[in-house]
């Protein structure tokens, strides 16, 4: 975390030295918060990053992250896939992609549970936000060519 | 009065009460539910309570907020587990009793005691409202920004055992805080040419992410591992007597007491107020003996004072802005969402809706009290729900809420991205309620400092008035006096573990 903190604050006193200079008249300008915020920021995680240093720092649990970075990639997958399959296929797809990775199923009965839980939770979803809220939920191009 | 009636009428009308009760049962469910927290269902509700009325808006998050501290009780005397920090000191006794056949009366005097906890702590801000409506009147830009810089010292420097990751956090916060067009100048600013950002980062999808995602990635190894699995013991009689309510008025009104005042105390938590409500009855209860193996009283304590806790905390929230803990974040931010600040001039300007926050909190209370005591059955059931399907259900609303709101699939995936950084943060050590602060804080911070020197023509403004000097001041010493403490502390640890060697 440190050496991201540190690489963002200077990435962000870089793009505030690039910032125009033009302000209103008697505004201290666009630049002199910035400024402060970034120096701040990398003043702070140089102290940190030293003081870290010294302390011995425990065994990172690989597994953990694994599981972390595969949710996430279904996560990140879902949003992606959302305007190409439409709402309601890759709410369905992402909803059984998840229960199955939280908790695998071994058997044809596990099975049916998460595609009921799927096929229900995406049809409570679309009706809340789709018709409830009136939301503009995706949809597919080939749903909408089918539809005419 | 006008403002008082017309806020009753406000809050009592259909749809309103509707959306409070609503609120209330999501609350209890999520309450009973360990590791769901009130913070994640509030995050959760945030994009719903934009559609909504300012007033259903509010009742709305109450009514989770109030409905998750009280429910958190189900697992504590059920199961000995409690469903969040809130309901500690009701495991001691409660689960005690549980045991002993009479979860029934334990879980009825928590929900009674919650119900006495939230009124009592809400009477408190009804009276102390009107002096800080008057006090509004003394804030100017100036008075802005030196509040907002004491506000993120103030929760920094409480976050943690490391001042400086809360420092940190709250200075990421501002710099996501700076993305987007400059509201003085009107300069894009750190947007690296994309369109989406030209408004900044969502509040709601960092929210979300932070508090949503970021808790179901967290839990993951214990989700994928099955949760809990238990079965239900025997609730039997639920109601508690009215003659022992009259005979324990004294622990109530302490617990209130503590409750609150622990509550407005920014960074010190509810968790803190229960455990201090429990070893005060402990110390002036009748049946002090019975403390620890099964004491009736050693529930009701911590139970009137965590709900206490929520208008205590409400104080510091809608007079300062300054939230004391994750929960009042999110009220702020459905406040914010509705184009009202809280802070001094919502007291000056906007008293009808304060007084629809506490008609909101007895409406929350009474329906907590009827669904709590008539559904406790029911709500305990909920514990037998497969966590991994609850999780997979709160990452589906995650990611639908921060689409929800304009639409964006720009703001699904910053929800990710939050989700992934807010455990991220969490694993490193660093606190994240500094970053959210920095977020809404920073962009208010900036724009009333320029405003101020605009005005004053010079940078000493902040230091010539008194008010200002004041804030600023206050937020220096609280830092020094929190970096004291830490070093105290860790010294006396040095000295324990040496001795202990």
């Amino acid at each position: 975390m440190n050496w991201f903190l540190l690489a963002l604050g200077a990435g962000y006193l870089y793009l505030t030295y690039q910032l125009p200079s033009r302000s209103i008249s008697g505004d201290p300008g666009v630049k002199l918060m910035p400024y402060v915020i970034g120096v701040l920021t990398v003043a702070f995680t140089a102290y940190h990053t030293v003081q870290d240093l010294r302390k011995s720092r425990p065994p990172v649990r690989w597994r953990s992250v694994g599981a972390v970075a595969a949710a996430s990639l279904i996560m990140l997958a879902y949003v992606g896939l959302m305007n190409p399959l439409g709402f309601e296929l890759a709410t369905g797809l992402f909803l059984i992609a998840t229960a199955a990775f939280f908790k695998p199923p071994d058997s044809a009965r596990a099975w049916a549970v998460i595609i009921l839980f799927a096929v229900l939770a995406t049809a409570a979803v679309s009706l809340l936000f789709g018709t409830v809220f009136n939301v503009n939920l995706p949809e597919a191009r080939w749903l909408q060519a089918l539809r005419g | 009065m006008h403002e008082l009636l017309s806020a009753v009428a406000k809050i009592l009308s259909y749809p309103t009460i509707l959306w409070i009760a609503l609120g209330e049962v999501l609350g209890i469910l999520l309450g009973a539910l360990p590791g769901l927290t009130a913070t994640m269902g509030m995050a959760l509700m945030l994009p719903i309570s934009f559609y909504l009325t300012p007033e259903a808006s509010i009742g709305l998050m109450l009514g989770v907020y109030f409905g998750a501290v009280s429910g958190a009780s189900i697992p504590a005397i059920l199961f000995g587990i409690p469903g969040n920090p809130n309901a500690i000191a009701t495991v001691y006794d409660g689960y005690a009793m549980a045991r002993k056949g009479e979860g029934g009366v334990a879980l009825g005097t928590a929900v009674v005691a919650s119900f006495i906890g939230g009124l009592g702590s809400m009477l408190v801000l009804f009276f102390a409202a009107p002096l800080l409506a008057a006090a509004s009147l003394w804030f100017g830009p100036a008075e802005y920004f030196s509040l907002a810089v004491a506000s993120l010292t103030v929760i920094a420097a409480t976050s943690g055992k490391a001042i400086s990751k809360g420092i940190l956090a709250a200075l990421f916060g501002m710099m996501l805080g700076t993305v987007g067009i400059d509201s003085i100048a009107g300069l894009p600013r750190f947007t690296l040419g994309n369109i989406y950002l030209l408004n900044g980062f969502s509040l709601v999808a960092a929210l979300i992410g932070l508090f949503g995602i970021a808790q179901v990635l967290e839990d993951l190894e214990t989700t994928r591992k099955g949760g809990l699995q238990a079965v239900i013991p025997k609730i039997g009689k639920v109601f508690p007597s009215m003659k022992y309510l009259i005979s324990r008025a004294r622990i109530i009104l302490e617990s209130i007491g503590i409750g609150t005042v622990i509550g407005a105390l920014p960074g010190a938590g509810a968790s803190v107020g229960v455990v201090l409500a429990y070893e005060r009855a402990r110390e002036i209860s009748p049946e002090k003996e019975k403390f620890g193996k099964g004491a009736l009283d050693g529930v009701l304590a911590p139970e009137v004072a965590n709900n206490a806790c929520i208008g205590g905390g409400l104080i510091p929230t809608l007079a300062l802005g300054i939230p004391g803990e994750s929960a009042a974040v999110m009220l702020m931010a459905a406040l914010i969402m509705h184009g009202i600040a809280p802070g001094p001039m919502l007291f000056g300007k906007h008293m009808d809706l304060v007084y629809a926050i506490f008609v909101a909190m007895v409406v929350s209370n009474i329906c907590m009290l009827l669904f709590q005591l008539g559904g406790v059955r029911l709500f305990a059931r909920a514990l037998m729900i497969p966590p991994y399907l609850l999780s997979t259900l709160v990452l589906l609303l995650s990611i639908i809420g921060a689409f929800a709101l304009e639409s964006s699939v720009f703001d699904a995936f910053a929800a990710v991205a939050f989700g992934i950084l807010g455990w991220w943060m969490k694993r490193a050590g660093y606190p994240v309620i500094p970053l959210v602060l920095g977020l809404i804080l920073g962009p208010m911070l900036e724009s009333e400092f320029r405003r101020a020197v605009m005005i004053a023509g010079t940078y000493t403004t902040f230091f010539t008035r008194p008010l200002s000097l004041a804030l600023l001041a206050g937020g220096a010493l609280y830092l020094a006096h929190q970096i004291r403490k830490l070093r105290k502390e860790a010294a006396a640890e040095a000295a324990a573990s040496g001795g202990g060697a």
